[in-house]
């Protein structure tokens, strides 16, 4: 009996290693493919990825994909980081952007949340269920609409075209109300029953209760807005007010190896924050789902 | 007494309605009116006159090869890729659950992807999975025949990228949703001497039910979002199989074709308000139900 | 409340702000009629303001607009344009949102390969003004001027939406000596049938050569697909009937032009080839090719009428140049349109852009063969003749190229992803990997979809 659950723990926990590397290996590979030289990377992979035409005799057929450097190079970092100080401009430039929006967001949905989890109102469910619907229209639908009520509220060219509506989606909503709701009433009641408003009550009770719900927020919204590329492309109209997403979604192939030193740059921030954030994270998450 | 208890509703009804005010009134201006701005072209005659036609529009697109077979496909995709994410997920957090504090540096693994920025995801994408990539090099050595990643297979590839980036925050809201079934239940079940089988048949699939639902949701709402990859990977035109609504929108928008562009988003929202509407709605009765 | 009001203004806005200035084209019929027939009297052109809002991408665009705006300055002192150069992504982008949003530029000089990918489709959106009553309005701009069989491929349902600013021909250029040797006469060159039983007679009895050549027997294998898109697009296919929505390629037609690429067949011609011939060849300049009879017909599609650089070479070397334009399958020539000027109908200063478009399209810019013109084709007639004859053989020859330029009857704006599906789809047939009907249905079943997107 004792023996078999000991080969069952083995087993479970090789098929956890084998899911472990597959989820891993894309992480491993940018990280390790960032000190590769500009060469290196040319050879291995010149065919499949690169734009360019001219280049045509150099190109070999196969591509020669490894994971160790044959001839590790900082020059990638050398480039991105020293020889082009734009890319580290817009890394704070977007940081800040991030920052804004997430400050903004998480506040909205604090509020938000509180109100659709611990109230009742005519119409509230109503309300909600839009929220979520909408919250998953796709970007081409929104751009010509969204660009419309910006121009008319005279943003288009300003940052605030790019925070408020970043600060204004319902995802945070949507994921504080879950937390919200797993929140005991009789948590509430003790608070109120000792004379706290509903703000007290929201600010010393409900998010230190949930604050682990709140970093999920913070991180994911982080995320996203990390990524964001349209809206600034088109929203901002001015090259020197763009965020680092829009300069890594240009570099493309044409120059790989600072293509991967640049997703490392990108994945940074987001990774530091997840590894600060993470033990938060991890119940924050399933705080959403115990409702 | 009455009386008093009535108004103590609607003054709580007035707060909790104030609560969720700002996040309304954001969401009005940069979701509902852009919605509605959308629906309203998608009743227009053309961009340049707001001529009221009816559902003429409607009638033209609904009866478009192209939409009926992205239609067919999104449906495809959807019905492939929610029970796999869901299975997949469910699974893995059944195995890390036998021993949560053992396993529990999987859990971080299993949400690495996240961080990972669009561009670098799509970079390691295609060195797999292009016709000269990794994949079609490892079958080649194995004797096997190329495959086409790009093209006939190019579903599989969209499947594994959408799982590779979700599958872990599922998990994590799983193993939530495990922890929140209150152990005394499986220890009655050991006594009466149930198997491991009817152990999750009967007490952990029920229990978690209303927890999948929240999930459910947010693995559409990914969903949605995992298609950005696809335009990146496979262009705007990929191979007929994953030809989906997301590329019937996008390409109307980058032809301009705004009115098109509003009605497939128009009726993609009715299908979703249909489908997520029925979900809240059973999850409202779950809730009704404990009260 | 504020969002109600708000969705209440933007909602009426986003019409108003988009009206046309003009009423009269709502009584015009919207089916096929020729636009001649309709009555523009009622029409002024649209009111002064003092700007002009021009953007620009990384493209050609800029070299143009750059030489455009020193000439509209000096016409119009008082008007100030502002130009917004832009990174090509966002330009595209940007066009993208603030067309349809009723914003953006007061004229667009797109292209149908990078930022309208399907200026058809788009004309379908209507986001562009009717440019026929500004014609009609403006005496000094005639449209008999420009070649009709380009400017026609703008007209959508009677509406003149874009109008063609240069253009690509299929020009062929080789000796009347060669010709002469080979028995091919002048009419030969003038019927699509004809000319392909001469290539493939060529062909028959010149094993290890090509019947047209750019010099690409020294290319790597995926440059000699450029051939063949060149030879599918200038044969004149028509694809599809973009007012109705209907696909209307016609079997035969594609029967007759793959097999005419088939011809071609470089895999067939490099296998009789010596590995001493190849390297020879490898060290010939391009323009020798007529001179040392290693193909029938040297190709220039992708230069200007400024660049005829064998034609100079066949005539200094002491043979009598022949150049021509290539046969398309309904008898006159074909071209691909790759400049196109539009006014968006959500401009602000429309007048400004009109009169800017009438810059683009005057003798200045047309006729500029040094910068603007130097790998493209001018649309307007008499520049034509003018670059051509400013090449210093303004002979007879000269003049039948310049002639059977202006008499080009069809004229696309080829969409990319066009090319893509019949590479993908008739390669294999091509190559004798597949019968001609299957790829044929293949083909046809994606032009469907995509065509009723």
């Amino acid at each position: 009996m004792a023996k078999r659950k000991k080969t069952g723990d083995i087993v479970t926990l090789v098929v956890l290693i084998l899911m472990s590397v597959v989820v891993i290996l894309p992480v491993l590979f940018m990280v390790t493919h960032s000190f590769m030289s500009g060469n290196e990377l040319t050879a291995s992979y010149g065919k499949i990825l690169s734009s360019s035409k001219d280049d045509e005799d150099d190109t070999p057929i196969e591509i020669d994909a490894h994971l160790i450097p044959r001839e590790p190079s900082l020059k990638g970092y050398w480039d991105v980081f020293l020889a082009t100080p734009d890319y580290l401009g817009k890394f704070w430039l977007s940081l800040g952007l991030c920052a804004a929006i997430t400050a903004g967001q998480t506040l909205l949905a604090c509020l938000g949340g509180y109100g659709f989890a611990k109230f009742k109102y005519p119409g509230k469910n109503l309300l909600f269920a839009l929220m979520v619907l909408l919250m998953m229209l796709p970007l081409q639908v929104t751009l010509v609409p969204n660009y419309i009520v910006l121009d008319k509220l005279n943003m288009i060219g300003s940052y605030s075209a790019i925070i408020l509506p970043g600060i204004c989606s319902a995802f945070g909503v949507f994921l504080l109300t879950q937390t919200f709701q797993s929140i005991p009433d009789s948590v509430l009641e003790a608070a109120r029953l000792d004379g706290a408003n509903q703000f007290k009550t929201l600010l010393l009770v409900v998010i230190p209760q949930a604050k682990a719900g709140i970093a999920s927020l913070v991180i994911l919204n982080f995320i996203d807005t990390w990524n964001m590329v349209e809206q600034p492309l088109v929203f901002l109209k001015d090259r020197l007010k763009y965020p680092l997403s829009i300069f890594l979604s240009q570099i493309k192939n044409a120059d790989l190896s600072r293509a991967f030193v640049c997703g490392i740059l990108a994945m940074l921030p987001v990774l530091l924050l997840f590894l600060h954030f993470k033990d938060a994270l991890m119940t924050g998450i399933e705080n959403s789902a115990l409702k | 007494m009455k009386q008093h208890h009535l108004s103590l509703r609607t003054k709580d009804a007035v707060t909790g309605f104030l609560f969720t005010l700002p996040a309304l009134v954001g969401l009005g201006m940069f979701f509902v009116v852009p919605f509605g701005i959308t629906l309203k072209m998608s009743l227009s005659e053309s961009m340049g006159s707001s001529k009221f036609v009816g559902f003429k529009n409607y009638q033209d697109v609904l009866k478009s090869a192209a939409f009926k077979l992205a239609a067919k496909n999104t449906f495809k995709f959807f019905g492939v890729a929610l029970p796999c994410i869901l299975i997949l997920s469910l699974l893995i957090a059944l195995l890390l659950f036998r021993n949560l504090k053992k396993y529990d540096i999987f859990r971080t693994f299993f949400v690495f992807p996240l961080v990972l920025p669009v561009s670098s995801v799509v970079l390691f994408f295609q060195i797999v999975f292009s016709d000269l990539g990794v994949v079609n090099g490892v079958l080649e050595h194995l004797g096997m025949h190329a495959a086409d990643w790009t093209g006939e297979q190019a579903f599989w590839v969209l499947l594994i990228l959408y799982l590779w980036k979700n599958t872990g925050y599922n998990v994590v809201l799983f193993l939530a949703a495990l922890n929140s079934v209150p152990p005394d239940l499986y220890e009655a079940a050991s006594l009466d001497g149930a198997g491991w089988w009817k152990k999750l048949t009967r007490i952990t699939l029920p229990m978690i039910a209303p927890h999948t639902r929240f999930i459910l949701v947010i693995s559409i709402v990914n969903l949605f979002k995992s298609f950005r990859e696809a335009y990146i990977l496979f262009g705007d035109h990929p191979d007929q199989s994953i030809y989906m609504i997301q590329h019937f929108m996008n390409n109307n928008f980058i032809n301009l074709n705004y009115i098109r562009l509003s009605v497939g988003a128009a009726l993609v929202f009715l299908v979703i308000f249909v489908l997520v509407g029925l979900l809240l709605s059973l999850r409202d009765k779950d809730e009704g139900g404990h009260e | 409340m504020l969002t109600l009001g708000l969705l209440l203004s933007a909602l009426a806005g986003c019409g108003s702000s988009t009206e046309m200035p003009d009423s009269s084209t709502d009584g015009m019929p919207d089916t096929s009629t020729p636009e001649t027939d309709t009555d523009y009297s009622g029409f002024e052109l649209p009111e002064e303001t003092d700007t002009l809002v021009l953007y620009s991408g990384n493209w050609t665009q800029s070299d143009i607009y750059q030489k455009a705006i020193p000439i509209f300055k000096n016409l119009y002192p008082d008007v100030e344009i502002e130009l917004k150069n832009m990174g090509d992504e966002e330009y595209v982008n940007t066009l993208r949102t603030e067309i349809p949003a009723g914003k953006g530029p007061d004229m667009v000089l797109g292209t149908s390969f990078y930022d309208l990918r399907d200026v058809y489709k788009t004309m379908e959106a209507r986001v562009f003004d009717d440019l026929n009553p500004y014609i009609a309005a403006d005496a000094d701009f005639s449209l008999d001027d420009y070649i009709k069989g380009i400017m026609d491929a703008g007209v959508f349902k009677g509406e003149r939406l874009v109008l063609p600013f240069s253009h690509r021909p299929m020009i062929l250029t080789t000796s009347a000596e060669l010709l002469a040797e080979e028995e091919i006469t002048a009419e030969d060159l003038t019927d699509f049938d004809r000319f392909v039983a001469v290539c493939e007679h060529y062909r028959g009895t010149h094993p290890g050569k090509y019947f047209m050549d750019e010099g690409l027997n020294r290319l790597p294998e995926d440059q000699q697909l450029t051939l063949f898109r060149e030879l599918f697009l200038y044969s004149g296919i028509q694809f599809f009937d973009y007012e109705n929505r209907t696909v209307v390629l016609n079997r035969e037609e594609l029967k007759k032009v793959c097999d005419f690429i088939q011809l071609y067949d470089p895999a067939a011609v490099e296998s009789e080839r010596t590995a001493e011939e190849k390297k020879k060849l490898k060290s010939l300049g391009t323009w020798d090719l007529i001179l040392k009879r290693k193909c029938l017909f040297y190709s220039t599609q992708s230069a200007g009428l400024s660049l005829m650089m064998t034609r100079y070479t066949v005539a200094k070397k002491g043979e009598t140049p022949v150049t021509v334009v290539m046969p398309d399958i309904s008898g006159a020539g074909c071209t691909e349109i790759n400049f196109f000027i539009a006014i968006p109908k959500g401009a602000k200063n429309k007048l400004n852009a009109w009169r800017f478009l009438k810059v683009l399209m005057s003798d200045e810019i047309q006729g500029d063969s040094e910068k603007v013109m130097s790998i493209y084709s001018p649309v307007l007639i008499r520049a034509t003749k003018e670059i051509i004859e400013a090449q210093g053989y303004p002979d007879e020859e000269m003049d039948a190229l310049a002639q059977s330029l202006n008499a080009i009857d069809r004229a696309y704006m080829f969409p990319p992803i066009q090319w893509i599906y019949l590479r993908d789809h008739m390669m294999p047939y091509l190559t004798g990997e597949r019968d001609f009907d299957a790829c044929y249905k293949d083909l046809s079943r994606e032009l469907e979809l995509y065509i009723d997107e």
